[in-house]
């Protein structure tokens, strides 16, 4: 049945969702480690979407290969403005 | 100029034949005469502060006037001029050399043309703005282009105008790719394309990821003028988050103007030496590499900002690498050379002249790769030296000898060879006296509009002499252009004996509407061309005019609201009209099933066999803009890094915006995304009930998204937390703004999908209109989970 991947998908989606929200309101975890489950949590809803909403199984390898390609050109981005944070000469430590 | 493209309307009115043409040809001419137009703008506006500066403490112009010229100089010739100079030759020659009828969505082509011609139309309106246009540099310098150092409303309207130029290349950018892999000729394999045709296509995969990145900082620096938001101004974001934002997109820029004419230059090199490109896998690969590359240099233009020596060394080294795929590619022109019985024709002289130039502006980027040297060199006229050989030399004059090659081909007529060489001459003898010597004033501060020191005196004079002897060449150019269309002799379909290398030198000169009379091209394995006929032309060849006018209409709309929201609110109000009609026309048409789209069943889709169409241009679409929102997740994770610095103190989860309606908002968004998916999946089988009732829950749901979501924002303004509260506030807005506008864009398309499935129009079990839906509303989807735990749980 081709419904039931979508729907698993959104059913799991939702549950993360769910177990973000109780993880944050709860506060039981070490904060550092919520913040790492949530974001894994977000990045596996998103992988989620893409397979089964976004039907990205039944297209063809390019467009994997684009995504891929996408993602890649952001971690430059992200890893030198990380590297960026650290500058005393631009941003002035205290209001 | 004859253009097959108007031979079914012709007639009485060319100039609505022209206006509402959807043909590729014609929308290259279009773009032809566009962008040479906004060259002469340019050009005389550098003429103007070439003057200015050809002597010491000159008063020609002041500091503001010069600032506006050298901004709109800058501007202009990058992304109105260069990149939509390739892209008129790519329109034109592009879908022929692949052997394809016209491009995969020809009113979309149109379209960007139009939204081209428009934001042109915005940003030279800018001039006559009270207070005047920009006059932060070309680079829009932060925080003075910031409301508070830059009051003047024309330079919102240029920051408006590039918006709507970056959204006109990327409409062109998904369709010249989906054109590319989708609608090649049987046997036509990626390695059989044209240099032209491979670069284009290297441009176009650049060009994706590029404008929708220049988007992201475009849309900060709009809404700190319009709406007060604190982008770079505040300690948290600032004058670096705009460097590595707007550099991010503008290494890669520098590729997506070179590249198009040095490929160019490769064919004509080919063509001319009478041999095939040497080691053209190689030069494929060396493209791509470079691609790839142009993603990881950015930081050498702020190595002096101070950011980390580390990253200073990292991309040290990641520019000198982006050297060797270049070499790559100008060796393996230099070698096709070898052997070949080389005619000195006007476009190959341009072609070696433009090969030469670009050596030099390679060569010297080198020097600027070195942090040691760049350092030194940094703000001075060498640097400006050496972009003019890269970009002008590499790029344009590539370009110009491009314009050649295939004049004889767009017009049916053959220029003066003599003058052709003439103009030659003038343009090396202008152009290396205007950029020469700028090398040797590496002690000279550039973007001053005047300076005191004698000794720069003569030098820079003869810059001057150089730039208006440059002008004579670009003069002459175009005199030889008219003086070819006027009195040209006709020209043979194939005047360079270039038919066994490209598809369009078989064709007549000018190619009829369709391209191809003989039939549908075929490659055999060796490269040979052969023709499959079928039974005279498709019905739809001679049924559909290829007109459309809600293209020109859009961009009718787009120009009076671009204008009129800064200088005359009216006139935004007649420009809004103007735009729902046309997209109520365009939805109507297709609705109605009016215009076809002339597209071959047969060729070449790798690596796409799996999409149609539809799906990959949706796909496309998507892709690009993980590069708009991905940089400004980005700079949010920068901003809330720079906040432990700064001591300002980040909302805790749920102190500004509660969990509960973010959490409702995720539960409401992920169930439409699966609705999304039932509609599809039904309208795959042909359940015209389920199809219509699951789109009608995707509304519903939209609509409850965006109604939790306004209200959200107004609470958040009732307790005071504007846009410009602090830098948690304006990335808050303006991320959800983003996403927001997007879900709106889907919620307005519904209606239409609904009643084109309830009138029976998905029925037969295709439905590209809701699979790309389905495709976009996944996007969003993705986009909100990560909102969501951004500013609601960390």
């Amino acid at each position: 049945m081709a419904e039931l991947g979508p729907v698993i998908a959104f059913a799991v989606v939702v549950a993360l969702a769910l177990f973000q929200a109780s993880a944050v309101i709860l506060g039981v975890l070490d904060p550092q480690l919520m913040t790492g489950l949530v974001l894994a949590a977000s990045f596996a809803q998103a992988s989620l979407v893409y397979v089964f909403m976004m039907h990205a199984r039944y297209a063809s390898k390019g467009v994997l290969l684009l995504t891929i390609t996408a993602l890649l050109l952001l971690i430059p981005l992200f890893l030198a403005l990380l590297y960026s944070v650290e500058l005393p000469i631009h941003v002035p430590r205290s209001r | 100029m004859s253009h097959g493209g108007n031979e079914h309307v012709g007639g009485p009115n060319p100039l609505i034949s022209w206006l509402f043409t959807t043909n590729h040809k014609n929308v290259g001419v279009l773009y032809l005469v566009t962008s040479l137009y906004f060259l002469v703008v340019a050009g005389v506006l550098a003429l103007t502060f070439r003057l200015q500066l050809s002597e010491p403490n000159n008063v020609i112009l002041g500091p503001d006037a010069y600032n506006r010229a050298m901004t709109l100089h800058g501007l202009f010739m990058l992304l109105w001029v260069t990149t939509p100079l390739g892209a008129a030759l790519a329109n034109y020659f592009v879908p022929i050399q692949i052997g394809a009828k016209d491009m995969a969505f020809p009113r979309l082509n149109a379209l960007s043309y139009w939204l081209y011609l428009s934001s042109g139309i915005v940003a030279l309106s800018s001039f006559f703005a009270p207070g005047g246009t920009a006059d932060w540099g070309w680079y829009t310098y932060q925080p003075l282009a910031s409301l508070r150092y830059s009051p003047q409303i024309g330079g919102s309207m240029m920051a408006f105008a590039l918006l709507l130029l970056l959204a006109s290349t990327t409409v062109g950018t998904v369709n010249f790719i989906v054109t590319i892999f989708r609608l090649r000729a049987p046997g036509m394999k990626i390695l059989n394309l044209p240099l032209f045709s491979l670069g284009w296509l290297a441009t176009n995969l650049i060009l994706l990821w590029a404008f929708p990145a220049f988007m992201a900082p475009l849309i900060l620096l709009v809404t700190d003028r319009l709406l007060g938001t604190v982008f770079y101004t505040s300690a948290e974001g600032g004058p670096l988050l705009w460097a590595h934002l707007f550099w991010f997109f503008g290494h890669p820029e520098v590729y997506i103007l070179l590249i198009p004419g040095l490929m160019a230059v490769g064919d004509i090199i080919a063509v001319s030496g009478r041999r095939a490109v040497y080691a053209k896998p190689a030069v494929w690969v060396a493209l791509l590499v470079a691609s790839f590359q142009s993603w990881v240099v950015w930081a050498h233009h702020m190595f002096q900002s101070g950011i980390h020596t580390g990253l200073r060394e990292a991309f040290n080294i990641t520019t000198e690498l982006i050297s060797i795929p270049f070499a790559v590619i100008v060796i393996a022109f230099l070698l096709t050379l070898v052997g070949g019985r080389i005619r000195i024709t006007t476009p190959m002289l341009f072609a070696l002249g433009s090969l030469a130039l670009f050596i030099i502006g390679g060569a010297s980027g080198v020097f600027n790769s070195s942090v040691a040297l760049n350092i030194g060199l940094h703000g001075t006229f060498w640097v400006v030296g050496h972009f003019h050989y890269t970009i002008v030399g590499g790029g344009i004059t590539g370009l110009v000898a491009a314009i050649y090659y295939f004049w004889p081909k767009m017009t049916g007529r053959l220029f003066s060879e003599t003058l052709g060489k003439i103009h030659f001459v003038v343009h090396m003898v202008g152009f290396n006296l205007l950029y020469f010597p700028m090398h040797m004033l590496f002690d000279m501060p550039r973007r001053v509009y005047t300076y005191v020191v004698e000794a720069w005196g003569p030098v820079n004079m003869v810059i001057t002499i150089g730039a208006f002897t440059f002008a004579a060449a670009w003069a002459l150019f175009f005199a030889i252009l008219f003086h070819s269309l006027a009195r040209g002799s006709k020209a043979p379909d194939d005047p360079w004996d270039a038919a066994p290398y490209s598809l369009e030198w078989n064709i007549p000169s000018p190619p009829p509407e369709f391209n191809f009379p003989h039939g549908i091209p075929s490659l055999s394995p060796t490269g040979k061309i052969s023709w499959i006929t079928t039974n005279g032309a498709s019905p739809s060849e001679h049924s559909h005019p290829h007109l459309s006018p809600w293209p020109f209409i859009v961009s009718v709309g787009t120009s009076l609201i671009g204008v009129g929201l800064f200088m005359s609110p009216p006139m935004t109000v007649l420009g809004l009209a103007a735009f729902v009609a046309a997209i109520v026309g365009w939805a109507y048409d297709d609705l109605k099933d009016r215009f076809k789209v002339v597209i071959e069943a047969i060729g070449e889709k790798w690596p796409f066999e799996r999409d149609n169409n539809f799906s990959l241009g949706m796909w496309t679409l998507v892709i690009g803009e993980v590069a708009l929102v991905g940089p400004i997740f980005s700079g949010y994770v920068f901003a809330r890094a720079n906040s432990l610095l700064t001591g300002f103190r980040w909302p805790a989860p749920g102190e500004v915006h509660p969990i509960e309606l973010g959490l409702l908002n995720t539960i409401i968004l992920t169930t439409s995304g699966l609705t999304a998916t039932l509609a599809y999946l039904a309208s795959k089988k042909g359940e015209r009930g389920r199809t219509v009732l699951s789109l009608t829950a995707t509304l519903a749901l939209g609509l409850a998204f965006l109604g939790i979501k306004a209200f959200e924002w107004w609470e958040l303004h009732a307790h005071g937390i504007t846009f410009g509260t602090d830098i948690a506030s304006s990335f808050y807005y303006v991320l959800t703004g983003i996403h927001a506008s997007h879900l709106l864009a889907g919620v307005l398309v519904l209606p239409y999908l609904i009643l084109k499935a309830h009138k029976g129009g998905y029925d037969g079990g295709k439905a590209p209109g809701i699979e790309m839906f389905a495709i976009y509303w996944g996007f969003v989807d993705i986009v909100w989970l990560f909102i969501f735990p951004s500013f609601y749980l960390l």
